[in-house]
């Protein structure tokens, strides 16, 4: 009963801003007749839309709910979205975002200078996070601009500011809000009317700033299962869907049926090596012998069906860091039987014939952690095992529930430990770059500590200049190279597969857009 | 024994089901022998190839010949319920057969721990003992006993109490014997029938709960070829290569229907006054 | 039963649970990984500092030593409050209230197609005892209990939901037609077990004396089978039945897993695997306290049905 009170109450609110609609925006009033309210399936963790709560923003984002100052294109460069124009003063300490004017929120408001600020502010008061991605000296409104003094020169301001931690709520109303159930009022083109972790029902935002929107109505399904997500599909339950796994994507083919927007994402299936030297992959010459007996191509060709580009350098494809150049240098390629020859040029021999190589009456044995979350990892991992016995190194698989990879992580309990990672954040790859190799940093658990890489990633942290940022990137991308420093399997490509009564549903390598004002009913 | 052998001349039904298991646990013996290919070994460039002349029963996600896993897995699964049934019926009728005979105390503990099994949900409780230990085999083993020894520690102990009414207990008690004298010599053997026909007919159960395990990922653990975690592996691509989905799920099937049927046998041999009779 | 008897049973339910929901705190709180990290990011796969998670930890109270954080529960509990959900954001009475009706709905749908499968199969084939009807009925019951529900579940999903293109494929709302195939599911393994059943109970019925003693007096046939021998061979089915609806309203967890039902049974596997320790003790404690509840609720009306017993006892 409490339940159907506040539908109704959201109902009539949000009727109420329709007719309360003045000055700015206006919808789309003949939205198309084709196909009015559709159905969109996704995964999602997120149980509530505070945005400055934990990593929920994404989804507030991705229902298209809430924008940012600075939007993503699809080579990750920061191009304009609520904030039209940007400028950095000479001392590189004063940042002046000026918002663009016809910019208002879901209730008709209009975003200023002032409410921006004040929502950044919020950000900073209630979220820790943020204060890990800059520390500034003052940040207000001044008309339409939004000024940021930082206390250090930040290189990638702009880009953080398009992280979804940063989406851009009217502060004026916000109290009177229940921000966990109902969202902020937010600037993007739909609006929410009810939100449950399972089911999300948006409608559109008659006062949306930046032209018409095309659905009056769209319902967003939480379901999970890659399997259940592609039959609904395909049966019309939804009418599009976000990654649909690789085995079924050959099933929606069928281009007079369905759309497939597929683009090779910004992230890394990788695993971390544990390089101690009292671990077997201390040495480097088996560490070189397992990268060269794993034949990624095949993974990533046959058993993924080319949902993935296999992998190599350190960063993907989708980014501009050199990746077909490094990926032609990497001196680990498939080759198994250079890897039988460096195994036994670092000692090891099969001298009793169980078909694992041994030294000292012990098998080259190492442990590969892995979680079941995500259907590629088992894959890799079982691939892995497969190949790496070719060439007589045991690999032990240890399924791990995910929740606890972190730790194992970072206590180094692993002679492998794979996971699907994001590689840019904020737009950039420094943090990613630093993570897991940099010596002294919380993830690092792998012991690895160059001081050749340590260097260049200190360079790397003041510099402003993106060429060269590009630079010291592909330098700290050959070194891990060269030190078999790290195990890519690949890179996932991400897609939005629709039916054919949706148009324009296209995917960004940036997996915080899906739901855009740019997906619209087919003609 | 006598009556297993009076039992299989001349009771039909019992010595066709009794060679079919038989021929089971000589598949899974044999595996290495009948299987065209090595069940582990991953032809990658082969993979999810539908069943034809090459793999009759297609391969699977990695290019493994999924019916010579088919036949390994006869290996892991029946191993794996034996070895349940096992563990199962010694808990199971030892904290019976020692609540019956000893009473009081014992008992009270007994039934009550018995009690407070019965009334979890069995499934939920095997999750999370799976989850602290990590899934495999053993810890699934592990688990199911955990939630299934109660039903044999109820039936051993009622045994126990219609024995220990009978004459010749008495008569051992009266003549000072010693309980464990009693316990091994007059008890065990008196209820040894009744319990090993009751662990017989649950094979099949048991062996669905263990694949059930692991098909939510809580048993055996890759590579193993065994058939729950077969059916996970075929569940993702039930569209595109139904195959791996079909073949583990039937082979269970056959297993669990000829184990039951045995079940069923064994215990019209065992104990023809149940005949008719759940 | 006796007043003494029902009091001794309503306590021993009490003292059950209490073991019940320690052993289950227990279990959550040795598990490796816990709630803080799946609150901040579920598994997408971010790198979250053990700072953000250790400060979420003491902020939820989970720093705290076990036996406390127990102790602590069980006081909230005994007032009827069962905590909080981080998981659901809400209370866990509430999200047990909400995941309610579906189990019911389904434990209800998949009993009554049971019921108007096995009922009449099992006396048919009884009566017809070794015709060909009652042969294929045994096989088939031989083949239904032999196959694993979730296995059937896939099966039917595939045929149904796609090659056939009839029902639903999308779980997770309840409805008429999502609730048809794991309905089925479920209640293709119970009418098998419960056909033999009712056979079987039939047959010992018809070899008792007064059914012979009925047949010397003269009366029909379909006399004897309806008015003496079905009342009492459906009276051990009542246990049967109490037990089975006992562990459906548990939850069948694997089959709503299977099918994205929302009932308790998932509700339980995700809040494991979510690490949502009041919600798992919630649900433990609720499917416990269910299922001994109509056991009781069995054994009174067994005992009042049957006026021999209550003489006996």
């Amino acid at each position: 009963m409490k339940k159907l009170f506040k539908a109704s109450a959201a109902a009539a609110m949000i009727g109420l801003l329709a007719f309360a609609a003045a000055g700015c925006g206006g919808g789309d009033k003949k939205a198309a007749e084709k196909k009015e309210v559709v159905k969109m399936g996704v995964t999602n963790f997120a149980d509530s839309l505070e945005t400055t709560d934990n990593y929920f923003g994404w989804v507030v984002m991705r229902y298209g709910l809430g924008e940012c100052l600075v939007k993503f294109d699809k080579k990750m460069n920061s191009t304009p979205w609520l904030a039209d124009k940007w400028t950095i003063s000479d001392d590189k300490l004063t940042w002046t975002f000026h918002i663009n004017d016809k910019a208002c929120f879901s209730n008709g408001n209009k975003l200023t200078g002032e409410i921006a600020a004040a929502s950044i502010l919020r950000t900073f008061e209630k979220a820790p996070r943020a204060q890990s991605m800059f520390e500034y000296e003052s940040i207000k409104g001044e008309g339409q601009n939004v000024i940021i003094k930082t206390k250090k020169p930040v290189p990638t301001l702009p880009g953080m500011l398009g992280d979804p931690l940063f989406i851009i709520v009217d502060t004026s109303t916000i109290k009177d809000r229940d921000t966990a159930k109902q969202g902020a009022i937010c600037t993007g083109p739909y609006a929410v009317k009810t939100y449950s972790k399972a089911k999300a029902e948006m409608v559109r935002n008659e006062h949306y700033w930046d032209g018409p929107v095309p659905f009056k109505a769209v319902d967003i399904l939480t379901i999970d299962d890659p399997n259940t997500r592609a039959m609904a599909l395909q049966k019309g339950e939804i009418d599009f869907a976000i990654n649909i796994a690789a085995g079924d994507l050959q099933l929606f083919k069928d281009k007079n049926k369905f759309n497939i927007s597929e683009i090779s994402s910004l992230r890394d299936v990788l695993a971390r090596l544990n390089v101690r030297p009292e671990r077997p992959l201390g040495d480097l010459k088996v560490r070189q012998a397992l990268l060269r007996s794993l034949d990624r191509v095949t993974y990533n060709k046959v058993l993924l069906k080319d949902t993935f580009v296999p992998g190599g350098p350190y960063l993907p494809p989708s980014v501009d860091y050199g990746y077909d150049e490094l990926y032609k240098q990497d001196p680990n390629q498939y080759n198994p039987e250079s890897a039988k020859k460096l195994l036994e040029e670092a000692g090891w021999k099969d001298t009793n014939g169980d078909g694992y190589v041994d030294k000292d009456g012990k098998n080259l044995e190492m442990d590969f952690i892995f979680y079941s979350g995500r259907a590629e990892l088992p894959l890799y991992a079982e691939a892995t095992q497969a190949d790496a016995k070719k060439v007589g190194i045991k690999v032990n698989l240890k399924n791990v529930d995910y929740n606890v990879l972190d730790g194992i992580g970072r206590r180094g309990e692993y002679d492998l430990c794979i996971s699907n990672i994001l590689c840019l954040q904020a737009g950039d790859p420094e943090v990613f770059m630093k993570q897991y190799l940099t010596t002294g940093q919380e993830q690092n658990g792998s012991g690895y500590s160059n001081p050749e890489y340590d260097a260049l990633s200190d360079k790397l942290s003041v510099e402003f200049d993106p060429a060269k940022r590009r630079e010291i990137i592909i330098a700290m991308q050959k070194v891990i190279l060269n030190d078999a420093a790290s195990l890519v399997f690949g890179h996932p490509q991400t897609n939005m597969v629709s039916s054919k009564v949706v148009a324009d549903a296209e995917i960004l390598p940036c997996d915080y857009y899906w739901l855009t004002k740019d997906i619209k009913p087919a003609q | 024994m006598e009556t297993l052998v009076n039992g299989f001349k001349n009771n039909r039904a019992f010595a066709v089901t009794s060679i079919l298991v038989v021929l089971l646990l000589l598949v899974a013996v044999a595996a290495p022998v009948l299987a065209p290919y090595d069940p582990t070994q991953a032809t990658m460039k082969d993979a999810f190839l539908e069943p034809g002349a090459q793999h009759i029963f297609g391969t699977d996600k990695l290019g493994r010949d999924c019916f010579s896993r088919v036949l390994y897995g006869a290996r892991a699964s029946l191993s794996g319920v034996l070895f349940l049934v096992a563990s199962v019926f010694i808990v199971g009728t030892t904290m019976g057969v020692l609540s019956g005979y000893f009473g009081g105390k014992v008992d009270i503990v007994i039934m009550r721990i018995s009690d407070m099994m019965i009334s979890f949900p069995g499934m939920i409780l095997a999750i999370a003992v799976a989850g602290i230990m990590g899934g495999s085999l053993v810890n699934a083993v592990i688990a199911l006993t955990i939630v299934s020894w109660t039903k044999y520690a109820r039936l051993a102990r009622s045994l126990v109490l219609q024995i220990k009414r009978r004459d010749f207990v008495d008569a051992a008690i009266v003549n000072g014997g010693s309980s464990s004298h009693i316990l091994w010599v007059h008890i065990l053997p008196n209820i040894l029938p009744m319990m090993v026909v009751t662990a017989a007919a649950d094979i099949g159960a048991l062996m669905m709960e263990l694949a059930g395990l692991s098909f939510l990922g809580f048993g055996s653990q890759p590579p193993a070829p065994e058939w729950g975690l077969m059916l996970n592996e075929g569940r993702q691509q039930l569209q595109t290569a139904p195959w791996l989905m079909v073949f583990p799920g039937l082979a269970i099937f056959v297993t669990v229907v000829i184990f039951n049927l045995w079940g069923d046998n064994l215990r019209d041999v065992l104990d023809p006054r149940n005949n008719a009779i759940e | 039963m006796t007043k003494k008897q029902i009091l001794a049973r309503l306590g021993q339910i009490v003292l059950v649970l209490l073991g019940i929901s320690f052993i289950t705190f227990a279990l959550v709180m040795l598990a490796p990984g816990d709630v803080a990290r799946q609150m901040i990011a579920g598994n997408e796969d971010i790198i979250v500092s053990q700072a953000e998670i250790d400060a979420l930890r003491a902020e939820l109270g989970l720093d705290k030593p076990f036996f406390f954080q127990y102790l602590d529960w069980l006081g909230r509990a005994l007032q009827g409050n069962l905590g909080f959900s981080f998981m659901a954001k809400k209370p866990v009475v509430e999200e047990l209230f909400e995941r309610l009706p579906g189990t019911i709905l389904l434990s209800l749908a998949s009993l009554v197609m049971m019921m108007v499968v096995s009922i009449p199969m099992g006396i048919y084939s009884a009566v017809k005892r070794g015709g060909w009807i009652d042969n294929i009925v045994r096989a088939f019951t031989f083949m239904g209990v032999s196959m694993p529900g979730f296995w059937v579940g896939l099966m039917l999903l595939w045929i149904f939901g796609l090659k056939l293109d009839l029902l639903p494929i999308v779980g997770g709302t309840i409805g008429v037609d999502t609730i048809i195939l794991p309905a089925a599911t479920l209640a293709i393994a119970m009418a098998s077990k419960y056909t033999r059943q009712v056979r079987t109970a039939i047959l010992e019925e018809l070899g008792q004396d007064y059914v012979v003693g009925a047949r010397a007096r003269g009366m029909s046939e379909s006399h004897i089978l309806w008015k003496e021998v079905l009342p009492n061979a459906m009276l051990p089915l009542i246990t049967l039945l109490g037990l089975s609806l006992g562990s459906l309203l548990g939850g069948a967890a694997v089959i709503e897993m299977v099918f994205s039902w929302p009932g308790l049974g998932r509700l339980a596997i995700e809040a494991i695997t979510y690490r949502d320790f009041q919600l798992v003790q919630g649900v433990v404690v609720w499917i416990a306290l269910m299922y001994m509840v109509i056991n009781l609720i069995v054994d009174l009306s067994y005992n009042y049905l049957d006026p021999r017993l209550r003489k006996v006892r």
